[in-house]
């Protein structure tokens, strides 16, 4: 009778999600594989502040099509804000305003952005921009001569004068001139500005670039920064790090001029994060072919309208149900044992970040020196709380001191140790303690072992790009592992550990 | 490996998924678990029944009653100390005689009051308790074991366990500590388990580390052969255990002590399965013929009669 009902769940289940799987994929013909060769991104801006009462403005820069970068969509998720666009120099500036803001803001600016081919490193202009005028004085416009002399000695013409200019900055802290004029800060923007004032002191049109590289995935990028020459009518692009004319393929440019990404009425106090994402989508997906009403419904409920970055939490949660499934298959039906019932699906998602190799060192030395400071406590007779808390403090300060190290020998995925859950490890550490007291180090090490086993298996099932990106367009395919999960609720056969437990008995019949 | 498979099958032999999906899962409702959880209760409901039970010095629930200890002690030279809800038997203290604050442990240990006190607060905390929350300790009795015994345990208590499915008794071992076990009387933990002749009460081949022996390890006795004194009276302790706590699937653990006969130590709702190479056979068999029986026998002593008549060992079961 229970299991009859169990089958019943369990094939419902199945029907649904592969249902909705087989509507999604042949009938509207969602891409069932992850398509690298899509040169679509998506770049999201999250901006978030504390309104006080009264008015508020805030701006960002729009980005408008640029060399070989097309902006297809935007979308501006504020209510409550009235959006306008202002006119900024050679920028356009999205406005959002509000009269009463009050309380936690948070507005979102996506846009889509797709590769055409064209040429990269130059921005043809209509018209030739003015002769420029430097605005430097005093020391600072004596250090820029200093610098544009240097390099003019170095130089034939333009391009190979910008090329000596970037070659002198990039010797900040050697070369007093540069060091005066950056004013000993050598972030790239400084130097990209500090480049842009000797080229107007040389008497060349000159202007800072920023924007994003444009990488598969990426969360809370850095924002890069080049500049652009004007050079025989048109604007062409420089590196701060190269030594040749032009720009890597994947740098997106964003806005000009050098100023700030955020400004607003409230300054200092606005804070932006940004998310690069590869669209995987096929073109119908990223909005570029109108879609019918079905279609449309069904994107609406698609994960890929959410903001970027919850998208990519939800990218790395919706795996967790194949580690928890590879978890059951493990612990019920080969019967392997493990410390707690989900902690190596938690140990593999940290594993996610650290990659295996490097993961399990640390967690090996972590919760090696953990079991060392619980030795030394046991021996102090500590109350059980406080003790549970000093090695959970003492496992805190290991990791920092992990961090300290490997970041001092430049090693930097010893960076990562951060990302292990801190409560599970300190639970680890004190099971096995009480089960090397009570059942001996063999039992200890056995249990450590099979879960270090089992979240290496689920680190690599949970690591597969191609399921990532099936759970993701997909995630009725949870209803399937769900059904099987069912199913394995009502396994009754052997565990595989047990035929060896069994041996004897099946040896004896004869 | 599929050979292995094929003969553990024909021969009945229960797996872990399937004594759980199976048999505990439908016969045994979540609500009773704490009459066998927390032996404290256990031991209340057994007496309440006017069954037989280690006596009961005191209970600590909490850590300023660790104080009350020598007061609890009453001048009783020997006890144990146990977590009311341990278990796999860990956290179990057995002292064998003490001073005003020098404990002897049946190991030889000697521990001081304030050990013994860091101890009972460890066992409060629930650090031996399944699901680890807060505990009781419990002070009683230090069962004296029959003198049979003495020649294959070490150190501690042998009990004979015997799992009842639907107030039948289907399988019985007794459960001998090895040094490995520590004087514990738990198979996992390197006990010995001997296998008992339902319908006899004799010992027949035993099991440990889950291979099968036939000596006891430390003292190099044979273990089989055993006549298990108050047989009769353990197996009506068995099947009267079902009504005691309504579990249908639940496992006894009965101790013989020398003055006072067989005392039930603990009931069990998840008992372990190695008690099937104790006894060389499978549990499923056993299981099918007491269902297929379910119902038929009116009063403990028809079931006892039904077991020791079917459960017959180096007999096919029919």
């Amino acid at each position: 009778m229970k299991n009859t009902h169990a089958y019943i769940l369990a094939t419902v289940l199945a029907v649904i999600g592969t249902a909705i799987f087989f509507y999604k994929w042949v009938g509207l013909g969602l891409p069932l594989t992850p398509n690298e060769s899509t040169e679509t991104w998506q770049i999201e801006s999250r901006i978030s502040f504390r309104g006080r009462m009264g008015p508020i403005k805030v701006t960002i820069p729009t980005p408008v099509e640029s060399g070989q970068y097309a902006v297809i969509d935007q979308i501006f998720v504020a209510r409550d804000y009235g959006l306008s666009t202002q006119l900024e120099g050679v920028n356009r500036r999205t406005v959002f305003a509000t009269r009463d803001a009050h309380g936690d803001q948070i507005l979102y600016a996506r846009f889509t952005v797709h590769k055409v081919p064209r040429g990269r490193n130059v921005s043809p202009t209509l018209e030739s921009p003015d002769q420029p005028e430097s605005s430097l004085a005093g020391a600072r416009r004596l250090a820029a001569q200093a610098v544009l002399d240097a390099a003019k000695a170095k130089s034939a013409d333009v391009t190979t004068l910008t090329l000596a200019i970037l070659e002198r900055f990039r010797r900040a802290g050697i070369d007093d001139s540069v060091d005066t004029l950056l004013a000993r800060r050598s972030e790239p923007l400084e130097i990209a500005r500090a480049a842009v004032e000797v080229m107007h002191l040389a008497g060349h049109p000159a202007r800072v670039v920023s924007g994003v590289r444009l990488v598969p995935q990426a969360r809370n990028v850095k924002f890069v920064h080049w500049i652009e020459v004007h050079i025989d009518d048109a604007w062409r692009s420089f590196s701060l790090k190269s030594n040749a004319p032009g720009i890597p393929e994947e740098y997106f440019p964003w806005w000009r001029g050098g100023a700030s990404f955020i400004q607003s009425s409230m300054p200092g106090e606005v804070e932006a994060t940004t998310t690069v994402a590869r669209a995987a989508e096929t073109t119908k997906w990223s909005g570029l072919v109108p879609v019918s009403f079905a279609e449309r419904r069904v994107l609406d409920f698609s994960l890929l309208t959410l903001p970027l970055d919850t998208q990519q939490v939800y990218r790395v949660i919706l795996m967790v149900p194949l580690g928890v499934l590879v978890l059951v298959l493990l612990r019920n039906v080969i019967g392997i044992v493990t410390f707690g019932t989900f902690m190596p699906v938690l140990i593999a998602l940290a594993f996610r970040e650290t990659t295996l190799l490097w993961g399990i060192v640390l967690f090996v030395v972590v919760v090696g020196a953990g079991l060392l400071v619980r030795v030394y406590l046991e021996y102090l007779k500590l109350l059980i709380v406080p003790r549970l808390a000093c090695v959970l403090i003492a496992v805190i300060l290991l990791m920092a001191l992990l961090s300290l190290l490997t970041n001092k020998l430049g090693i930097d995925r010893g960076l990562s140790v951060a990302l292990f859950p801190l409560v599970i490890i300190t639970m680890t550490i004190e099971r096995m303690s009480i089960i090397w007291d009570e059942n001996g180090p063999a039992a200890a090490f056995k249990q450590g072992l099979g879960s270090l086993a089992v979240a290496t298996v689920c680190y690599f099932a949970m690591s597969v790009q191609y399921v990532e990106h099936l759970l993701f367009f997909y995630p009725e395919i949870l209803l399937v592992l769900m059904a099987f999960t069912v199913l394995l609720g009502r396994y009754s056969g052997y565990r595989l550990t047990e035929l060896w437990r069994f041996r004897d008995l099946a040896k004896s019949a004869g | 490996m599929l050979k292995t498979l094929r003969e553990l099958r024909r021969r009945g032999i229960l797996g872990i998924n399937a004594r759980n999906a199976r048999y505990i899962l439908p016969s045994n409702a979540r609500k009773d678990y704490p009459a066998v959880d927390d032996k404290l209760q256990t031991k209340q409901i057994a007496a309440e029944a006017g069954l037989a039970v280690p006596e009961l010095y005191g209970v600590i629930r909490s850590n300023y009653e660790i104080k009350r200890l020598p007061e609890l002690l009453n001048g009783r030279d020997d006890f144990v100390i146990k977590p009311a809800q341990g278990s796999g038997g860990d956290g179990i203290l057995v002292v064998a005689s003490h001073s005003s604050d020098r404990f002897r442990l049946v190991s030889g240990e000697i521990m001081t009051l304030d050990e013994i006190g860091y101890h009972v607060h460890m066992i409060l905390a629930g650090i031996y308790s399944l699901g680890g929350q807060g505990d009781k300790a419990l002070l009683e009795y230090r069962v004296q074991f029959d003198p049979l015994f003495e020649k294959i345990a070490f150190q501690g208590v042998p009990d004979v366990r015997i799992i009842v499915y639907l107030g039948v008794p289907a399988m019985a071992m007794v459960r001998l500590p090895t040094r490995q076990s520590r004087g514990r009387a738990n198979l996992h933990q390197g006990a010995v388990g001997a296998g008992i002749d339902i319908a006899t009460g004799v010992t027949q081949s035993a099991v440990c580390n889950n291979r099968v022996v036939t000596e006891h390890p430390d003292t190099g006795n044979p273990v089989s052969g055993l006549q298990i004194p108050y047989w009769q009276e353990m197996l009506m302790l068995a099947a009267r255990s079902q009504q005691l706590t309504n579990l249908c699937y639940q496992g006894i653990d009965i101790v013989l002590d020398r003055d006072k006969g067989p005392l039930i130590l603990e009931l069990n709702a998840r008992p372990g399965l190695a008690i099937q190479i104790a006894n060389q056979a499978g549990l499923k068999p056993r299981y099918d013929i007491i269902e297929a029986h379910a119902g038929t026998h009116e009063g403990d002593a028809a079931r006892v009669a039904f077991a020791r008549e079917r459960f017959r060992a180096g007999r096919p079961i029919i």
